[in-house]
This record gives structure tokens, C-alpha cells and sequence, in this order.
């Protein structure tokens, strides 16, 4: 071991703040808050202490050196108090490319995980977020299981509250709805310290399976009659649909719908359309506040009776008075002569706005080109019929060709007259030269 | 144009009544005198007994569950009993109108009258000229269309002829040029397969005109199947089935409708067809009094058609034993009756009669507990009905409420 003792410079003469004070000690003055500070809410941007040993360490170089005390144990007696240690071809290559190896395995700031691909009908509302997709049934409780439940976070937002200690103190909340699909349902707000948004969600799911209730659905599938419900500045129109329509309405009604287990709606929403919680409200409101037909025929003494237009509107009894007598026409009042759709929904009704034409429907272009597609615009039935008929078999040049070819041939041999007349053009045989 | 017009159309009538035989008489069939048929099936007695045997069931066959064109919800809504009554005979009229036969035509003439023969014309052209007559008030059927030949005759058109020029200048989005592929088999045969007869004849009127020698072949042809295969019940309560049964009378094949009548027990139908096929045919070897019963008119048609004793065993079975041919069926098969009888749970409604039932909603529990019916709020008063106190929230409320009246009538 050759020493390296002359190499060292000593300058115990220079004595400054950085090298009175202890490395600890250095950090606290760039890192620490004051109580003061702490209640502006100082702490949560304070500094962080940086690992600057990180990619040098003491006597870690190509010539790796031993300093006594530092890296190497302290020896009595012992002259050198800095050693050069003896490597190998491997070990030099291995310390060369160490930081390097660190440097590549750490990613480059930007967060890359290799998430899942999730299928479209999964996904949530916007892009990889947790809002909107489908979460799994919410854990049992109290030896109730939810097992065939589905839960769908509406919305996942940061709320703050004003303390006197703390100032402002933020808090994620998440507004989960959990349902069976079969009429129980029930929706909760969850609440977790800020950034734990899986934790706000999770509180959700159980306080979500909680609050259940049950909503009669009319056929299995809509509700019973046409609604209006209000929550806050919320108006919320529900309509009764045919079936094979579908969920035609907002779309955190339509996650709300899928796990009651509405198949077939129509919802305009009026007012504020992004308060999710009030609009939630409304709309389940709405739907426990209604009226089944036995409830209806009960509370009226009359028949409800069914006229669908797939059986051209043949009255059907749907349900009838259990425990009231029926009216008859002479004890009728003039409220229960009312059209059925006007009894519900508080006479109000959605705003209908007919559909904004676009901006280039008067542009001269756009008429333009209308005109000039407009003798081309039988073609198309033209072509559905000629390949219904089985006249061409494909709608391609090719067969196109093909048939025309075929009628001429049968035309030149007479099978077929040829058509001439008013109109057509007469046949001009060529000219022998 | 003045001129001719009435011309034509009293040298069209003059052929339509010289006709010698019937497109609807078979010629396998035993009589060969001349019948008008057409004037037949418009006959009052006639028209009475197609409209009887016509039996009209609004709930699986009128009115059954149809797909519609357009998306429409149901309408609800609430009726009296009176009410209720005056619509299902006002759907009862409708129904009625939506059965009106399909007309028992002969196929239209296909030869033609020739109006003049001008040889001087002789080949002003390599071809026809076709002159149509577009104006307001002429309809498809009586419009004059007019050919002129190139030999110089003006003749008046032939039906085909007559068909393209309705098409070329009042098109209909129904009539296409060419004939669905479902008119012919095997398409045919497999529509008539799934028992879709009625949509076949239908789209058959909706394509072609009654007397449209295309449309006689081939609901002769559907007719046939039917009798075939004994699928009556596919045409019933449709507006075929006058036409069917008239078809079947005419050519005096009527032992299977006959039979298929006796086994669902309905012997006024039976006689009503025997007394169809008599006034069809009045030459017929059976005779009918005046003052027959059913019972006696279908017993002497039996006794005197010894020949159709195979073709009518339901029949037979129900004069001499009263049962119908589903009775007997399910003596057969024990089981089947069982599963007949269990009601759909969803589908019965609840009415106060079976409430208290197996038909109610405890089902099979209500043999063990006693049910019983209670009022929710908003019904007000409580005549007649038990009510159930226990277990309601708003019990306490009420009391209270019961309290403060007391006190007040102290």
C-alpha cells in the first residue's frame, strides 16, 4: 500500500459557518418549519433533505482509497492513514459503471407505469381514472355479502376546510353509488386525507353498502311514470321509455341507472348539470317518490289499464283496487278523468331546443356540393335494390361489369328485347371499313 | 279520348261476365258447371257464414304483440268499469275492420281489343308506342292505356303492360319491380315451416292486386299447404281465412276444417261449414232442413259421407264422448295438464279475490299465514279493510294525534 499522505492538502486554518456546523444541522436550516410557519401551512412545500452522498461515497473511485476512520477501521500504530486498496480488472469496472447502472435503473422524473389496457367498455370517464369505471362489490357487512353488486365512483374531488390551528386543511371526497342491478341501490360520500384517493373511494364503497334502498322498477327494466325531482339549483326530468331504447341521459346517470338496473330511460337535466351529489339526490329522490300502478289503482278506485302500440293499443289490465272500491262513471270526479302523463311531474316540463343547424348549412360551398350530389341521390336505393333482387351479386366493378356484359349478350342474341322507344337513343350499327 | 273511353271499358265488362271457367274451381274437383264465383263470395248468406266461422280472438291473434315500425311507449291509463267495457267493443269494431276478407277475384283478362287498324301507319317506327292516360282523376284499375303496334294496330294494353305503365308514373314504394324471392320456394316453404302463412298472404295483398293472376296462384298455393298439413290455426282470425274456407268449400274439401272445429268442441262452427259447402253448392247430396240443429247437421253429414271417416276421428270423438281433442291429449300425457296448469307467477294479476290465495303475492305461504291487506297513507279512509298496526313507524304519531282528539272531547 503506497501512501498518499503528501498529496493531502491541510488547511486547518480556514474556519467557517459550513464547517462548524454538523451535516444534520446544515439540512435543518434549508428544511425546517417554524411552529409560526406551520400554521401558514408552511409544511407541506418545505424542502426535502437531498441525498447528496447518493452517488459519491467516500473513497469510492476508480482507485478506490481507504481513509482511516472514514471508510476503513482505524488502527493503532498505523502510518498511513490513507491507503490505495488493491482491486481487481472486475471490481474497477463494476465502480465504474455502478452510478451509472443507479442512473438507468431510476426512471426520469416523468411517472411511467406500465398500467393495464383496460377494455373500452370498462374504462371511466376520462382517460385512466378511477371515476366512472367499475370497482367490484363493496366488502360484506355484518355477514351480509355483496356479491352481485357493481359500484361506480361518480366523482373523486379535493374539498378544503378553513381551521383555526391548521388554516386550510384539504380533503379528498369521493361520491360512490353501489347497486345490485335489480332495484337495491344505495350512494354515500366517502372522505380521506388529501392525495388518498383510493382511501375516499374504499370509505365510500362502505358506507355506500350502508345506505340501501329499494326502487319498484316497472317491467324490470324503466320506471313507473314520467318524473320531475330538484335538488339544489338540479332540476331533474325523467321520462318512462319503450323497451330496446336504452339510457339516453347524463352520464353519471347512466353509471346511476346500470347499477339500479333502469334499462330503459330518458333524463334532461336542467340548472346545474355538474353537481354531481345534488344531482344524484334529485334523481334518486325521483325515484323513490314514485307510485306503483297497484298503489296508483288503490289510491284512485280505478283500473290502470295497458295500451301498448305493439298490440295496437288494446287495453290491458294491469292492475286493479284490492281493498278500495271501483268507481263507477257516475261517482268519477273531473281529476280522475285527467290524461295519466299530466299527473305526475308537478306540471312542469323539460325545455325542448330544437337542434342547432351547423355553421356551414348556408355556406355557399356546402349548398354547392349538395347540388351537385343531388341526381345521385337515388343510387343508393338503387343499389339495395338490384342487389336485393339478385339482379348484381356484389356492388363492385367488377360484378357491375360483368352484368352489363351479360345483358348485352342477351340482347345481341334476342333473349331479351332491346330497349327503344321515346327517350332512348337509337343503336347506330358501325360502319364496316 | 271522350270517345273511346267508355268504349273500352263496356267491351271489358262484356268479357269479364263471359267466362267459362273458375280460376278457384280445381280441376280435380267433381263439379264442371259454371259458377260465378266472384258474385258467390259477395253473396250476403255467404259473407254471414265466412264472417261467423271467422272467429275473432283479439288477444293472440288481432291484437297479438307485433313489431312496429316506429318506437313508442305504452300508454296508461286509468279506466271504471263501464270504460273499459266501451273500449274493448270500440277495439272489437276495429278488430272487425282489420278482418274484412281479402276479395275473391278471378285473374284479369289477358287478351286484348283491338280499336283500330290503320295500314297506312304501317312502320312508322321500330317501335310500340304506349299512350297512358295520367290524368287526375283516372285510378290505377281504370286508367286507359293504348298501344299502338307497329303494324299500325291500336289495341288497348295487356295487363302486364297496363301494370308497368301505373308503375312508371304513379310508382309505389310496396310494388317493386320484381317479385320477392319469399313467393316462390324454397323460400315459400320455409316461411310456411315456421307457420308465417300470414305474413306470406299479407305481403301477397301489400305486392299484388286481388285479381292478379300471381296472387290467385299463390294463395291457392299457401291455401293448399295449410289443408295439407292441417295448420289451421295459423289463419284463423285473420282476413284470410273467409277466402280460405270458401276455397275449400268450392272445390269440396272441407272434412279437415271440420275435424279441426270438432276437436276444440266447437259444433256450431262444424255446422256452419256443412251449411257453407251447401249454399256453395246447392247441387250437393246433402240436405239441410230448415229447422236443424248443429248437432243434427254435422251427425247427418257423417252418416252421409262415409268416405271422409278417417279425415274426421277429433270429430267423431266429440259427439260421442263430449271431450275435446286437447281433453283427450292430456289423458294421454299425464304430466302435460300439470305443466299447463302452473301459472306464471309474474303474470297474474292480483285483485282482491286472489290476494288471500296461492295466486297471491305470499304464494304457497299464504296456507300458512293469514294475509292481510293494509292501506298505505296517502288512500285515505279504511272501509272494509283489515289493518295492520304493528311495525309501522308512524304508529306514535297516530296515537299522539288519537290522544289530542280524546282530550279535545273532554
Amino acid at each position: 500500500m503506497a501512501s498518499l499522505l503528501p498529496l493531502i492538502q491541510t488547511r486547518g486554518n480556514t474556519v467557517n459557518f459550513f464547517m462548524r456546523r454538523s451535516g444534520p444541522e446544515l439540512w435543518k436550516t434549508l428544511t425546517s418549519v417554524s411552529k409560526s410557519g406551520q400554521k401558514k401551512g408552511r409544511r407541506n412545500t418545505r424542502q426535502p433533505v437531498r441525498p447528496l452522498n447518493r452517488f459519491y461515497r467516500i473513497g469510492s473511485s476508480p482507485m478506490k482509497v481507504e481513509f482511516a476512520g472514514l471508510n476503513a477501521p482505524m488502527r493503532l500504530n498505523d502510518e498511513n492513514l490513507m491507503t490505495i486498496a488493491e482491486q481487481t480488472e472486475d471490481e474497477i469496472r463494476d465502480s465504474m459503471g455502478g452510478t451509472k447502472k443507479i442512473l438507468e435503473e431510476k426512471d426520469t422524473g416523468k411517472k411511467k407505469r406500465n398500467r393495464e389496457k383496460l377494455h373500452p367498455m370498462e374504462r371511466g370517464f376520462s382517460g385512466t381514472q378511477l371515476v366512472g369505471q367499475k370497482l367490484g362489490a363493496p366488502p360484506p357487512v355484518d355477514g351480509v355479502n355483496f356479491d352481485d353488486f357493481e359500484t361506480y365512483c361518480l366523482e373523486v374531488k379535493r374539498t378544503s376546510n378553513m381551521t383555526n390551528v391548521f388554516g386550510r386543511v384539504h380533503t379528498m371526497s369521493a361520491l360512490v353509488v353501489t347497486g345490485n342491478g335489480r332495484g337495491l341501490a344505495g350512494y354515500a360520500v366517502g372522505k380521506a386525507p388529501i392525495h388518498r384517493t383510493t382511501t375516499a373511494i374504499i370509505n365510500g364503497m362502505g358506507m355506500a353498502s350502508r345506505k340501501i334502498f329499494h326502487v319498484e322498477l316497472h317491467e324490470g327494466r324503466t320506471i313507473y311514470q314520467d318524473f320531475y325531482a330538484e335538488c339544489r339549483n338540479t332540476r331533474v326530468f325523467a321520462q318512462r321509455r319503450p323497451r330496446g331504447f336504452g339510457l339516453t341521459c347524463h352520464p353519471r346517470l347512466i353509471k346511476i341507472c346500470e347499477a339500479i338496473g333502469i334499462k330503459d330511460i330518458y333524463v334532461k337535466v336542467e340548472g346545474s348539470t355538474k353537481n354531481y351529489l345534488a344531482l344524484t339526490h334529485a334523481f334518486v329522490t325521483g325515484l323513490l317518490n314514485q307510485e306503483t300502478h297497484q298503489q296508483l289503482a288503490e289510491r284512485k278506485g280505478l283500473h290502470v289499464v295497458e295500451m301498448s302500440p305493439s298490440r295496437h293499443f288494446l287495453p290491458q289490465i294491469v292492475a286493479s283496487p284490492i281493498s278500495t272500491e271501483l268507481k263507477t262513471e257516475e261517482t268519477l270526479e273531473a281529476l280522475d278523468r285527467l290524461n295519466l302523463d299530466d299527473f305526475y311531474g308537478e306540471g312542469r316540463y323539460p325545455l325542448r331546443k330544437p337542434k342547432a343547424l351547423p355553421f356551414f348549412s348556408n355556406l355557399e360551398g356546402h349548398l354547392d356540393a349538395r347540388w351537385r350530389k343531388h341526381p345521385f341521390r337515388n343510387q343508393e336505393s338503387t343499389m339495395i335494390r338490384l342487389i336485393a333482387d339478385n339482379m348484381v351479386p356484389r356492388w363492385t366493378r367488377d360484378a357491375r361489369a360483368a352484368w352489363a356484359e351479360q345483358r348485352n349478350e342477351r340482347m345481341t342474341t334476342g333473349v331479351e328485347p332491346m330497349p327503344l322507344g321515346i327517350g332512348l337513343s337509337h343503336v347506330v350499327p358501325k360502319k364496316d371499313d | 279520348m271522350f270517345k273511346f273511353k267508355p268504349k273500352i271499358s263496356a267491351l271489358a265488362r262484356i268479357s269479364s261476365e263471359i267466362r267459362f271457367s273458375s280460376q278457384w274451381i280445381k280441376a280435380s274437383s267433381s263439379s264442371n258447371e259454371d259458377i260465378n264465383v266472384e258474385k258467390l263470395f259477395v253473396d250476403q248468406e255467404v259473407q254471414k257464414l265466412l264472417t261467423d266461422l271467422t272467429e275473432i280472438d283479439l288477444e293472440h291473434k288481432v291484437f297479438r304483440p307485433r313489431r312496429t315500425s316506429i318506437q313508442q311507449r305504452s300508454h296508461f291509463a286509468l279506466m271504471t268499469e263501464e270504460r273499459l267495457e266501451k273500449t274493448r267493443e270500440r277495439m272489437r269494431e276495429e278488430a272487425r275492420r282489420f278482418l274484412q276478407f281479402v276479395p275473391v277475384k278471378e285473374p284479369r283478362e289477358e287478351s286484348v281489343q283491338i280499336l283500330a287498324q290503320d295500314s297506312e301507319l304501317k312502320d312508322f317506327d321500330t317501335s310500340k308506342f304506349v299512350f297512358t292516360d295520367i290524368t287526375f282523376d283516372a285510378t290505377d284499375q281504370d286508367r286507359t292505356v293504348v298501344v299502338r303496334e307497329p303494324d299500325g294496330t291500336l289495341r288497348t294494353a295487356n295487363p302486364e303492360e297496363h301494370d308497368r305503365m301505373n308503375r312508371t308514373y304513379y310508382q309505389k314504394p310496396n310494388r317493386p319491380v320484381n317479385a320477392p324471392a319469399l313467393f316462390a320456394d324454397p323460400y315459400l316453404q320455409n316461411a310456411l315451416d315456421k307457420n308465417e302463412h300470414e305474413f306470406v298472404l299479407d305481403w301477397a295483398c301489400w305486392f299484388y292486386e286481388p285479381d292478379d293472376p300471381s296472387y290467385i296462384r299463390l294463395s291457392q298455393l299457401v291455401f293448399d299447404r295449410i289443408n295439407e298439413s292441417g295448420k289451421f290455426h295459423v289463419i284463423t282470425s285473420t282476413r284470410h281465412f273467409g277466402p280460405f274456407t270458401f276455397f275449400l268449400a268450392l272445390n269440396d274439401n272441407i272434412p279437415k276444417l271440420l275435424n279441426y272445429f270438432g276437436g276444440l268442441g266447437r259444433l256450431a262452427d262444424c255446422a256452419n261449414l256443412v251449411r257453407l259447402q251447401k249454399a256453395v253448392r246447392p247441387d250437393w247430396r246433402v240436405t239441410i232442413a230448415q229447422g236443424d240443429s248443429d248437432e243434427k247437421i254435422v251427425k247427418d253429414f257423417i252418416k252421409q259421407n262415409a268416405r271422409f271417416r278417417d279425415h274426421i276421428g277429433d270429430l267423431q270423438a266429440f259427439i260421442s264422448t263430449g271431450k275435446v281433442k286437447s281433453e283427450h291429449e292430456a289423458e294421454k300425457h299425464f304430466g302435460l295438464r300439470e305443466r299447463l296448469g302452473r301459472v306464471d307467477k309474474r303474470r297474474v294479476r292480483i285483485t282482491s279475490g286472489n290476494i288471500r290465495g296461492n295466486e297471491g303475492p305470499l304464494g304457497e305461504l299464504s296456507d300458512e299465514y293469514s294475509v292481510k291487506v293494509v292501506k298505505s297513507e296517502g288512500t285515505g279512509g279504511s272501509d272494509g279493510a283489515e289493518k295492520k298496526e304493528e311495525g309501522r313507524g308512524r304508529g306514535r304519531w297516530r296515537s299522539r294525534d288519537q290522544n289530542t282528539d280524546d282530550k279535545k272531547k273532554e
